[in-house]
């Protein structure tokens, strides 16, 4: 057994460095009247020496293999994340294999894209388009114009000033 | 051998090699600080493997500059804390049985006689379920790990006058716990004079 402890190192238990520390608790862990001296200044001094209780090896061993199972988990290995990138790679072809296909035998609708085109090369307004008649002119751009349906009268007038 | 801070680098990286041995260097004071906490080894390893994931999962915003033992030791008392708090309706630690086949009190209990830790441990998860989270770990950090006051605020992320106040509580009830449930472990005088 280790000489007793210091009064100095009794009182000034807590202030002491780490390795002063073991030594006393190493101590007094062994020496019923240096512990009991000990406690006199603070009995909860006592659960200090539960920093030496160990903790059973197999117990650490278990752990590890639960923490190493545990981040393989989260972690895809290699051969694993080759395994992805290959899958993707194949789907991306895939994936471009059948719209190529679709886009290929799709029939666009060639009279409606006609039509745009004649929409866009329409003329400027006549006086007289479509049964509609110009009755007025106010301006440059604006025009009244005069739709008959039938017995119904309609005028339209058209100005790009007008904001609604 | 890598030495720690290499380790550490390394496992941050990715280096799985690095991570496992990191965790062996780590392992025992983890399990222990999260057992002290929680009163429960068994309760201890959940809360073990969920620190050393997050730490697999952490690594790389681990700040250099700081103590690694530091942040380990933030993580492990934070787990635990939210253990405890998840068990009961005031967060407080149940104590545990008077239970002949706990284990680590009976292993602890062949390695070291001469004072009984099997019955100082016992002792301490019983009269520790009295008190709040906080303090306990407050108390476990600083007696049983033996970190500085100051360290202890950093871990626990509060004042060190905050981390006093925890202390003295603790101390308070343990010491009137020992005193009132186990006077086997109180001295009688100061013993000083018999040496």
């Amino acid at each position: 057994m280790s000489k007793h402890i210091e009064q100095a190192e009794i009182t000034g238990f807590d202030t002491l460095g780490d390795d002063r520390r073991n030594l006393v608790l190493t101590h007094v862990a062994e020496c019923s009247s240096c512990r009991a001296a000990w406690l006199v200044e603070d009995g909860s001094r006592l659960f200090s020496l539960l920093s030496r209780t160990p903790i059973p090896e197999h117990r650490l061993d278990e752990l590890s293999a639960r923490v190493s199972a545990a981040v393989n988990d989260l972690t895809p290995s290699t051969a694993r994340r080759h395994r992805f990138h290959a899958a993707a790679v194949a789907a991306s072809l895939l994936l471009a294999a059948v719209l190529g296909g679709v886009l290929w035998n799709h029939e666009w609708p060639s009279e409606q894209a006609a039509t745009m085109h004649r929409i866009e090369a329409l003329p400027v307004l006549d006086d007289e388009v479509a049964g509609m008649q110009v009755v007025e002119t106010p301006g440059r751009d604006s025009r009244v114009l005069d739709l008959k349906v039938g017995g119904t009268q309609i005028l339209m007038i058209f100005d790009e000033s007008i904001d609604l | 051998m890598r030495d720690e801070p290499q380790l550490i680098r390394d496992a941050s990286a990715g280096d799985r090699a690095a991570f496992d041995e990191l965790v062996r260097l780590k392992r025992e004071r983890v399990v222990r600080t999260a057992f002290q906490v929680t009163g429960d080894l068994d309760d201890a390893m959940d809360v073990a493997q969920s620190v050393f994931i997050k730490l697999w999962q952490g690594l790389d915003r681990y700040d250099s500059r700081r103590r690694f033992d530091t942040w380990l030791y933030r993580v492990t008392v934070n787990a635990a804390i939210d253990f405890i708090r998840g068990r009961g309706p005031k967060g407080t630690i149940q104590p545990l049985p008077d239970d002949p086949t706990d284990t680590i009190a009976e292993e602890a209990i062949e390695i070291e006689a001469r004072l009984d830790l099997g019955a100082l441990q016992k002792a301490f998860s019983r009269l520790a379920g009295g008190l709040a989270p906080k303090q306990r770990a407050a108390f476990v950090l600083r007696e049983i790990e033996g970190l500085e006051t100051s360290e202890v605020a950093r871990v626990m992320g509060v004042a060190e006058s905050t981390v006093r106040n925890h202390l003295f509580q603790a101390r308070k009830t343990l010491k009137a716990g020992l005193e009132r449930d186990y006077p086997e472990f109180v001295p009688r005088g100061t013993g000083k004079k018999d040496r």
